[in-house]
């Protein structure tokens, strides 16, 4: 009986053992990661491994295909980079072959876990079984999950000197499988610095499009202004998906040194500037310029003033703007400050017609310098009148009748000889009444010299309304300066009108009032 | 005493009403406020004259010329307010009609004396103060209280110099026996006292044979004898009101509107000037009061 049973057995056996070897499947499909985290709008990838089934040495095909994915979803299968729909085994390989299954997350997807089932169906000679094998992957939405970038700098920290810009070289890596639009920004910096994101070639930019899994380099430039103070400052850039609102960021550190930049030229701290750059005179006269330092630097400079080109045998001096007796060879420029002084230029007597250019420089203590051009223009048929100089400190004034102001006149001796004897004459006019205030004649006024004479100006209590004008000019032997004139606008008050209709009204009633008490006979 | 003052104010009263309502003095007023409003006006126009004529920067400078002006019309004022004060009432035997009555003779005078300066006041007053603000009108001119302030003392030291015509007019029309003599006495004194430096130094200089600058020395010491000169000196700084020409002046303030100047150095540089010009008055109208005591007033 026994032996019967175990017949029995073995003939079952007998019979189902071919039956199973038939079934075993020709492919096979292993994968590791079947769930993942996206953020709307990405692109996530799955890798599967396709191998054929050890005991078939037929030619095996496999036909894939997405069974089951979200509508708006975009799927696709690829293998070395190429879209693939189906992969052939050819036989006696053994070789396995990857392939990627590649999602397209919509921008406006949900977020939510998705379900994506693909199937893989394999044909061919050998094939007997024709059974779907399929695979699910699990795709998590989440607008909040941490990008798959980084950005990161080789050097964030750097020193530099007002004024001065710095640069850092940015990284930004692109983690995903597939190519992102990364947005740029700069998220804070100091006020009044400037930072720029530069690509390679030096062209500003806002967004980088960085291939799968890779990484591309960019510049950060920040310029401190002229007047930043010694510190350390951050200037933060941010990077973020075009899609979405997650930002990476990267702190970059620069500290401020105080001292000169020694790569800077002088000019970015300090601002040389002449009103007039370009005066006539005669060759025997000379050109008085009033040029202009203005520090822009926190520190106070120390200048030495040179004239670093001229003409052959002109005589350039830097003097004082308020004493021309005072001559100037060095300033200390206190922090943020202007600074006048008159450049006086003498040209060479025998000078020719012609514009003679003179570069007057402010030079520091590392010989760096700023300059300016000025241009003296030399005419020897420039009028005589012009020596004198006479300039009014006010072209108009506006006076009430009876009313009275000051004003400043100056006179200058643009010529090369001393002059006696100048005075200042007046032209009155109908109403208007002027008074030289300090003295009628100066005895002496020597070359260059200039003197303010003060002059009242009153218009008559009668004067009438309206623009006047008065005419002024100095004298001196048979040199006549050239005319200025100034404008006196009278305005007549209305206040007085109002005083005298009230004075003769209120003479009226007392007299009434008077009449009409006592004048009872 | 009371009563003494009642019957000064009653005729004091009665005196200035009729000076108010005389047509002779109605028409002398008019008159005058009609030049010194049309002098003003001009002022506010014509810009030569103060170009020609004043130097000073103030808008006071304007006024000077009104003061020249005044200074020349004004006596005329006492003269007809005092030139027939007393000589009328005698002629029409209303002061024996009067003295009948329980007033005194002091009554009497004093209170013609004080009706007719009230009236002097009230029209010096009432001219100065329009034709200025006339000229405010037409000027613009800006005028600060400071020089309000010297207006005001320039009416009272134009009063002053009038009560002296005044006085004089009182005096003469006590003395004389007609109101047209009493005119002519003080018409002439007016013109001596205008013209009086100009005469003086003509005469000195014909006479005498001595230059125009020692004969202009001698006439400017006598002119201290002439009110005018006292009214000229404090008012313009000039030695004369100047009809035959002001024969120049030494003081370096020039006058009441001389704004270069504080009041105090006006008061200082012109005391004896201010002096003689309070006191001529007051002296000359004490002089009036005795001459009426002791006059026959019998017609």
């Amino acid at each position: 009986m026994n032996i019967i049973k175990i017949l029995g057995i073995i003939s079952i056996l007998t019979l189902v053992t071919p039956l199973a070897t038939a079934e075993f499947s020709q492919i096979t499909a292993t994968t590791d990661i079947t769930g993942k985290i996206v953020r709307p709008g990405d692109t996530v990838e799955f890798t599967m491994t396709l191998q054929k089934g050890y005991k078939t040495t037929k030619s095996v095909s496999v036909k894939l295909f997405v069974d089951k994915k979200p509508d708006t979803w975009l799927a696709g299968f690829y293998a070395d980079n190429n879209q693939v729909s189906q992969i052939t085994f050819p036989a006696d390989s053994t070789d396995s072959r990857q392939i990627i299954l590649r999602l397209r997350v919509p921008v406006n997807t949900s977020d939510g876990a998705y379900l994506i089932r693909i199937g893989l169906q394999p044909f061919g000679e050998d094939v007997t079984n024709y059974e779907l094998i399929y695979r699910d992957f699990a795709a998590t939405v989440d607008r909040n999950a941490m990008p798959n970038l980084d950005i990161y700098s080789g050097i964030p920290g750097r020193k530099t000197h007002p004024g001065s810009p710095v640069k850092f070289t940015v990284t930004l890596e692109n983690k995903y499988e597939s190519r992102a639009t990364v947005k740029l920004s700069v998220l804070s910096k100091p006020d009044e610095w400037s930072v720029d994101m530069l690509s390679s070639d030096g062209a500003r930019i806002t967004k980088l499009s960085i291939p799968a899994q890779s990484k591309q380099d960019f510049d950060i430039v920040a310029q401190p202004p002229i007047n930043t103070s010694e510190g350390d400052y951050e200037v933060l850039i941010g990077a973020s998906m075009e899609s979405g609102s997650q930002i990476i960021s990267l702190p970059l550190s620069i500290s401020i040194n105080p001292d000169l930049d020694p790569a800077q030229a002088l000019s970015a701290y300090l601002e040389i500037h002449s009103g007039i750059s370009g005066l006539e005179v005669r060759p025997e006269n000379t050109a008085d310029f009033i040029v202009s330092l203005k520090n822009r630097y926190d520190q106070q400079l120390k200048l030495n003033l040179k004239a670093l080109d001229k003409p052959e045998g002109w005589n350039v001096e830097f003097l004082s703007d308020t004493d021309d007796k005072v001559r100037l060879t060095t300033l200390e420029l206190p922090a943020k400050s202007e600074q006048k002084f008159k450049v006086k230029i003498k040209p060479f007597s025998n000078a020719s017609d012609g514009i003679y250019p003179v570069l007057v420089s402010a030079v520091s203590q590392d010989d760096r310098s700023v300059s300016q051009r000025l241009e003296v223009t030399v005419n020897k048929g420039l009028e005589k009148s012009q020596i004198l100089g006479i300039y009014p400190s006010d072209s108009e004034v506006t006076l009430n009748p009876g009313g009275s102001t000051e004003i400043r006149v100056t006179l200058r001796n643009g010529g090369d000889e001393a002059l006696s004897n100048v005075q200042l004459e007046i032209q009155d006019i109908g109403g208007i009444s002027t008074e030289i205030r300090s003295f009628g004649t100066i005895d002496k006024l020597e070359a260059g010299e200039s003197r303010n004479i003060p002059v009242e100006i009153t218009a008559r209590a009668d004067a009438g309304s309206g623009i006047k004008e008065i005419f002024m000019r100095a004298k001196s032997g048979d040199v006549q300066g050239e005319e200025k004139s100034i404008k006196v606008n009278v305005e007549k008050s209305g206040s007085s009108g109002i005083a005298g209709i009230g004075m003769v009204v209120i003479a009226i009633v007392v007299l009434v009032l008077i009449i009409r008490k006592f004048g009872r006979r | 005493m009371i009563n003494n003052t009642k019957n000064i104010i009653s005729i004091a009263q009665k005196e200035f009403a009729d000076h108010l309502w005389s047509h002779r003095f109605l028409i002398y007023v008019a008159t005058f406020s009609l030049i010194v409003f049309v002098f003003g006006y001009q002022k506010g126009l014509d810009l030569q004259y103060a170009q020609r004529i004043f130097a000073a920067d103030s808008a006071l400078s304007g006024f000077q010329g009104i003061a020249t002006i005044i200074g020349s019309f004004a006596p005329l004022i006492g003269i007809v307010l005092g030139f027939d004060t007393i000589v009328k009432e005698v002629k029409s035997g209303s002061l024996n009609v009067l003295l009948t009555h329980p007033v005194f003779r002091d009554n009497i005078i004093t209170g013609k004396l004080v009706g007719s300066a009230m009236t002097l006041a009230l029209v010096l007053g009432i001219s100065i103060i329009v034709s200025t603000g006339t000229m405010l009108i037409i000027s613009g001119v800006q005028v600060k209280g400071s020089e309000i302030l010297r207006i005001g003392i320039f009416i009272i030291l134009t009063f002053f110099y009038a009560l002296v015509f005044l006085g004089f007019g009182v005096i003469t029309s006590i003395l004389v026996k007609s109101a047209s003599d009493s005119l002519i006495y003080n018409i002439a004194i007016w013109l001596l006292s205008i013209l009086f430096s100009s005469i003086v130094f003509a005469g000195i200089y014909v006479s005498t044979g001595q230059t125009q600058e020692e004969s202009l020395g001698f006439a400017t010491e006598l002119m201290g004898i002439v009110p005018s000169h006292h009214y000229s000196q404090v008012t313009t700084g000039k030695n004369d009101i100047g009809w035959g020409g002001s024969l120049g002046g030494d003081s370096k303030v020039e006058g009441i509107f001389d704004t270069r100047f504080t009041l105090s150095q006006w008061f200082i540089e012109f005391w004896m000037n201010l002096t003689v010009l309070i006191v001529t008055p007051i002296m000359l109208l004490i002089t009036a009061f005795i001459a009426f005591l002791r006059k026959d007033i019998s017609t």
